[in-house]
């Protein structure tokens, strides 16, 4: 498919209804791992996400949002909420909490989709980094507190 | 020149490394080494019996994960294979090499050549695999019937430039069309081909050779069904019949 930035903000922006609730967190080698399915609103567009947090370092996790276009075997990464894991090209000599998005321009250059970043200060630990990135990518509201319903522990705790 | 490159190689990559300490005795390294999302690989090291032991702490298989599975034996002989092969040793995760201090510049190169290798399995997956589906088919055409004389890219009606069989055959007096068929657009492509060349009142037999026969609707399938003479439910399939099937048409 012909991938353009506006195709990539609306994928990323559009509501999002959960179709499979995220697996409990699972030990799998050296890390942690847990998935779910979620679908546009309007039933076009099919999505899943991913999240990780390694065994050792906590703090080096990512939650991403992966696109699969209609009628095409591909799929493309097109969100991804990083902890400060290390050092990127754009940022030399920083480590920062950030943002892989992916863009157009990328994709052009046949550079890996995401491979731009933006620092953020949107969130400061995985919990946070959690909420924010389902509301950033539109999950409807009730089906993330369904999924992950508020309480006093951690979402590192089981689900 | 020689003294020069290594003059302008040294200072550069001694101004690029850097140590910072990530938990008491465990330092992380940062050297411009990247991933393909533009990210420094994760280099850690600790000191045991006297050893330095280089290792990711899971951070390459952590990153290969968030799409590519190593969920089958096959996938698992393949990441032990690359691991044992760059002189590493992988335990739960965690990729590592040891070193004495003589050999830890070689043993952070070795370290970082085999965490990009284990990085690329990514391109192992499914449907980059099924993405050469068409240059396979095409491969073992060229390769493998060469004896009944493969044409590429055939228009069978000459002003219809938009029906195109991918490869004709001629081993009788009238031509065999093929159409490789990976996807649903292709699927209709074929029929639409077969049926028009029908129309046109030509004498050929149609193949068909499905990437997946059963990823197709039924629809799409009774279509084509209805339109071709023969269907080869996957490479695989076609590989084992071609020839006996080719024979047949004598």
């Amino acid at each position: 498919m012909t991938f353009n930035q506006n195709i990539i903000d609306e994928m990323i922006r559009c509501p999002k209804r959960m179709i499979k609730k995220p697996l409990p967190w699972k030990a799998d080698r050296g890390q942690y791992r847990t998935e779910f399915e979620l679908q546009s609103i309007d039933e076009q567009h099919f999505f899943t996400v991913f999240g990780r947090y390694n065994e050792k370092f906590n703090e080096n996790f990512s939650f991403g949002l992966v696109y699969f276009p209609k009628h095409e075997k591909s799929s493309f990464e097109i969100i991804r909420c990083n902890g400060p894991h290390g050092e990127h090209k754009q940022f030399p000599h920083h480590i920062y909490y950030h943002i892989h998005k992916a863009t157009e321009q990328n994709i052009e250059s046949g550079l890996k989709e995401n491979s731009t970043v933006e620092i953020t200060e949107s969130y400061t630990t995985f919990d946070e980094s959690f909420r924010f990135f389902v509301k950033y990518i539109n999950v409807i509201k009730s089906d993330v507190d369904s999924a992950f319903p508020h309480k006093q522990g951690s979402l590192f705790d089981p689900l | 020149m020689i003294k020069q490159i290594t003059t302008i190689l040294a200072s550069q990559f001694n101004g690029r490394l850097k140590v910072k300490e990530k938990r008491p005795d465990i330092y992380q390294l940062f050297i411009p080494f990247y991933h393909e999302d533009g990210y420094m690989i994760e280099i850690y090291l600790h000191r045991e019996n006297n050893q330095w032991i280089i290792s990711d702490f899971a951070m390459t298989y952590m990153r290969l994960s968030y799409n590519y599975k190593v969920d089958t034996e096959n996938k698992e002989k393949i990441f032990q294979k690359i691991i044992t092969e760059n002189g590493l040793s992988e335990e739960n995760g965690n990729i590592f090499i040891t070193s004495n201090d003589d050999g830890l510049y070689t043993s952070i190169l070795q370290f970082v050549t085999g965490v990009n290798k284990v990085s690329s399995m990514r391109f192992f997956k499914r449907e980059v695999i099924e993405s050469l589906f068409y240059e396979m088919l095409e491969e073992y055409i060229l390769e493998e019937l060469q004896s009944y004389t493969p044409e590429k890219n055939v228009r069978p009606i000459e002003e219809r430039d938009d029906l195109e069989a991918d490869f004709a055959f001629h081993p009788n007096g009238y031509p065999i069309y093929l159409f490789g068929v990976k996807d649903v657009p292709k699927a209709r492509l074929a029929a639409i081909c077969c049926l028009e060349f029908q129309k046109q009142n030509k004498k050929f037999h149609s193949y068909i050779v499905h990437e997946d026969f059963e990823k197709l609707s039924k629809k799409d399938r009774s279509r084509l069904t209805s339109a071709c003479d023969k269907q080869f439910i996957s490479l695989d399939d076609f590989q084992e019949n071609a020839v006996k099937f080719l024979e047949r048409e004598k």
